[in-house]
């Protein structure tokens, strides 16, 4: 592995760690607006269930997720739109996470 | 007189009952399709002798006139069922797969029925939310408690009913059991939030329905040719049960289903595959349909018409749909359960002239605006809307009085407020009654105000309906607090008093999502210190909004995203 070879990879997981904490955001934001009722942000916890603890809409769900796509510039699995898909916080921020930084 | 009718009429007159109808149209043409669900496609001819085998192996446990639970998600089993039910001259209770244990209960109460067919409990269910029968059967006393067969639904790894036909005991008879239905007896009893009070049952004869899904047709210009319709929301809404279940096989239609969870990729997949010619949705659906580049994907010649109603939805989501799919008239249309549920249709070539208006009443049904005192108003006035037809409803389910309120002289009142133009065009502008149309569902104020007072804590409750982009409309909700009111967790006493009090209304929160259905939460739930309240020590609905700390509910469209073709995410 070159030198440069070796800057670019920490570069590249710099970034990532930004762009992990990015989503991460987006994520709690989101949340935190979908919640029935709404919540404040910091009362957005990773074990929380999105259907059962948040009380989340399924299509508005689907809306901010088509959102996410456009935002990120990326496109999620047919399935993975779905709330159904997703149990907690965490679980959600994990899979928007990896799809993001591949 | 002769009401009765055993053999589908051989001269021009249509079929009188829902049973004779679809034995007419698997007559005219077996080898249509009548039936998609998912992989399972059955012709009339099927569809027929599957609702025979089923009918026959019910019929010992289900008498004419005899009330049966259906409570089950938007599949072929569902339909199959129906149709099994009807042709026993029983009456279809659906009771939606979301309510809670409470609601099913009280469901059960009312109704009555001699037998519940749903869905074996989740193996992963959370108990106590979604409860399975045994939670719903044990709160109901052992005189009201139905028979229940548990049906597993979509388990056909082999292309087929068969644990359906298994769950029932069906066997192959090739013809059903020949029982007498009365064309004026029910046919399904349909959740309505009701005019005024607590949910009740609207109680539809086979009259009804079928007048009212032909009224519909023709208020469409649909006199012939083959109609594939796709339903997305559940089967047991009023349009879904009247246009599309009823409707679609009355007139040798196909009914697609939705098999799962709405995406505007799996429409326009059906709406391709299946040559989807009409469709109904709700206004978050709507929105759904203006994001992202779906609609490149799919050939959606065939789609014609796509129905929506319940809300007032906004001119620029319209737009958009109808600039992506130019071939398709959206289809404004007002209606209540109460109502058969079609009352008017809005053509797309009168919407330009008549911003706002609903549409003009279906052919055959009379539609007037009337004063305080139940007097005819002349067109442009603003008053109570009513409604006579055939598809008006027999009344509510053992509810003499309230039934009496809103069916006087043959018509129907509303509770809904509006006008007329001189040409027949109806306005709505708001209600007289206490409810809410969250995403096409009816909601009682009464009800969710009836819930958040059973919890210790809430002395008093009050609800009031909010615009929603999304959903129409949504709840939300103002409680004053007991005195005394303190957390079941406990909180310290020297905890301060707003401490305690966010203690408590997350307490309310929790207690809201066990015992209501998701449309029936409210979106907010404040504490007040006392409420605006009339002279006479009422409180004041009207001033309530006085109360409101309104925050915008998300925008209202959706933001603009250029339907283009996204780059590949991430190279692998």
């Amino acid at each position: 592995m070159t030198t440069n070879e070796v800057q670019d990879e920490a570069a590249a997981r710099m970034n990532g760690g930004q762009e992990a904490d990015r989503v991460a955001a987006w994520a709690v934001r989101k949340l935190a607006v979908l919640s029935i009722p709404p919540r404040p942000e910091e009362e957005i916890a990773p074990g929380q269930s999105l259907a059962e603890d948040l009380g989340v809409d399924s299509l508005a769900f689907i809306e901010a997720l088509v959102s996410f796509e456009e935002e990120f510039g990326v496109r999620l699995d047919e399935d993975r739109l779905l709330l159904s898909s997703y149990d907690t916080v965490q679980d959600l921020c994990d899979h928007l996470r990896a799809t993001r930084i591949r | 007189m002769d009401t009765g009718e055993l053999v589908p009429s051989d001269t021009d007159a249509p079929p009188l009952t829902i049973p004779s109808s679809f034995a007419h149209s698997a007559t005219v043409a077996p080898l249509a399709p009548a039936l998609t669900d998912g992989l399972l496609c059955l012709t009339y001819r099927q569809l027929q002798g599957e609702v025979s085998d089923l009918s026959h192996a019910l019929a010992p446990l289900v008498s004419a006139g005899d009330r049966v639970a259906l409570q089950l998600p938007r599949s072929a089993e569902y339909v199959v069922l129906y149709l099994a039910v009807l042709s026993l001259g029983a009456v279809v209770v659906p009771l939606s797969p979301d309510l809670s244990a409470h609601e099913t209960g009280g469901e059960l109460l009312l109704c009555e029925p001699v037998l519940l067919l749903c869905e074996p409990r989740a193996p992963d269910a959370r108990p106590g939310r979604r409860a399975d029968a045994t939670d719903r059967v044990g709160g109901t006393p052992a005189a009201a408690a139905p028979a229940v067969v548990y049906v597993p639904v979509r388990a056909r790894a082999d292309g087929a009913l068969t644990e359906l036909r298994t769950a029932c005991g069906a066997v192959a008879v090739g013809c059903a059991p020949q029982r007498r239905v009365d064309p004026a007896a029910a046919a399904v009893l349909l959740a309505t939030s009701g005019s005024y009070g607590l949910p009740k049952r609207v109680v539809l004869s086979h009259t009804a329905l079928l007048a009212s899904a032909r009224a519909h047709r023709a208020s469409l210009g649909l006199t012939g040719g083959h109609e594939v319709a796709l339903a997305v929301v559940p089967l047991n809404f009023g349009y879904c049960n009247t246009v599309q279940l009823v409707g679609q096989f009355d007139s040798g239609g196909h009914l697609v289903l939705l098999d799962g969870d709405f995406l505007p990729s799996r429409f326009g997949r059906l709406v391709e595959r299946h040559g989807v010619t009409s469709t109904l949705l709700v206004p978050a659906m709507l929105r759904l349909l203006t994001l992202g580049d779906w609609d490149r994907a799919y050939d959606l010649h065939s789609l014609r018409h796509i129905v929506y109603g319940g809300a007032a939805t906004s001119q620029e989501i319209l737009d958009r749909i109808e600039e992506r799919l130019p071939g398709v008239e959206l289809v404004e249309t007002y209606g209540q359960t109460e109502a058969g549920p079609r009352v008017t249709t809005m053509r797309r070539r009168d919407r330009h002239d008549r911003p706002g208006s609903v549409g003009r009443a279906l052919p055959g049904i009379e539609v007037s605006v009337r004063d305080e005192e139940f007097g005819v108003l002349p067109a442009g006035r603003s008053g109570e809307i009513a409604v006579r037809g055939p598809g008006v409803m027999t009344g509510y389910y053992d509810r003499p009085e309230e039934s009496a309120q809103v069916l006087r002289d043959g018509w129907l009142r509303t509770g809904d407020l509006g006008r007329l133009d001189e040409d027949g065009f109806l306005y709505l502008r708001g209600r007289l009654r206490n409810i809410a149309i969250v995403s096409g569902m009816n909601v009682s104020l009464e009800e969710v105000e009836a819930a958040l007072t059973a919890h210790p804590a809430v002395a008093e409750a009050v609800c009031a309906v909010r615009a929603d982009a999304r959903a129409g409309e949504t709840l939300v909700a103002w409680v004053r607090l007991a005195p005394d009111a303190h957390g079941a967790c406990g909180r310290a006493p020297e905890a301060g008093a707003p401490d305690r009090q966010a203690t408590v209304l997350k307490e309310v929160i929790g207690f809201c999502r066990d015992r209501l259905s998701a449309h029936k939460r409210p979106r907010r739930i404040e504490a007040v210190a006392e409420f605006p309240r009339t002279r006479t020590g009422k409180i004041d609905r009207s001033a309530l909004h006085t109360l409101s700390r309104d925050s915008p509910a998300g925008s209202d469209v959706p933001a603009r995203t250029c339907p283009k073709s996204r780059r590949q995410a991430v190279d692998d």
